[in-house]
């Protein structure tokens, strides 16, 4: 595995960090909290959960790229196992943006629709390397 | 006691994966216990549709930590991966159980003794997951050995 790719899991620290702050700016550009008003407080609190824990899972995985970038990239079960797991994770998110998103929606709000693909298509692609680099070691 | 809990580890990390499968597949029935579907029908799409997301991700987080589990060995190898793995996870059901008896307000949940038994239930698998994944984490770290 070619230790460059240390350096695109650095990046991919970054990336995860931005995803998981982008999550706070769109709790006020949405008005999610005016739009949980209506619904009963147990599921306006589990969306908040939700909200608070894939934010935590982002910078988790912000501090596993840039602090295990070489570990991630060792060939062993473990890295390939998380690598694998977290390419179909994103991998998937691209697709949930372009298949379950509504499309209006999506327009409304193009610049971020572009971001989270990128975001998400880039680190679907280290992950994803760094796995099936893995495999092959 | 450090010692019996490093010896047994390999088959209390089995029995987490197992718990949390457990879990990911009793979870798909909450939004029909809880009436999501109604409840999210009076959002926003926009609002809506991230509820679901966040829910689907949540999902597929327990389900990873569920398969990674299946296999002790990589999870108790000792690696700072390893570590940082399970003390990562170890965090997530310690905050979940904090959450449960500090955040969530139960008042308009349904009630009933067998909604009580499930809470029981979760909230002790809860604890459970958060003491092996402490202890494998200790483990990895050679706070506590075999």
């Amino acid at each position: 595995m070619p230790s460059s790719i240390t350096f695109f899991f650095h990046i991919a620290a970054a990336v995860h960090l931005g995803v998981a702050s982008a999550n706070l700016f769109a709790f006020r550009k949405f008005h999610y909290l005016e739009h949980l008003a209506g619904v009963p407080l147990i599921v306006r609190q589990v969306f908040l959960v939700q909200n608070a824990y894939l934010m935590a899972v982002q910078v988790g995985l912000a501090l596993l790229c840039a602090f295990f970038a070489g570990e991630l990239t060792s060939g062993r079960p473990m890295s390939v196992a998380v690598t694998g797991f977290l390419a179909v994770f994103w991998g998937s998110r691209v697709v949930l943006q372009l298949g379950y998103y509504d499309p209006s929606l999506r327009q409304a709000n193009r610049l971020f629709d572009v971001l989270f693909i990128l975001a998400d298509g880039y680190l679907t692609a280290v992950y994803a390397a760094a796995a099936i680099g893995g495999l092959r070691l | 006691m450090a010692s019996l809990i490093g010896q047994n580890l390999p088959t209390l990390v089995l029995l987490a994966a197992i718990g949390q499968l457990v879990l990911i597949v009793a979870s798909l029935a909450i939004p029909r216990v809880l009436g999501w579907r109604a409840e999210t029908a009076k959002l926003r799409p926009l609002t809506r549709q991230v509820f679901w997301t966040y829910a689907a991700y949540i999902w597929a987080t327990n389900l990873s930590f569920g398969l990674v589990s299946l296999h002790p060995a990589w999870l108790l190898d000792g690696s700072p991966l390893a570590a940082g793995v399970t003390g990562f996870i170890s965090a997530y059901w310690i905050g979940r159980v904090g959450i449960q008896f500090f955040y969530f307000d139960r008042s308009d949940a349904p009630s009933g003794p067998a909604v009580r038994l499930a809470e029981v239930g979760l909230v002790a698998l809860f604890v459970y997951l958060a003491a092996v994944y402490s202890a494998a984490t200790l483990f990895n770290l050679g706070r506590i050995g075999p």
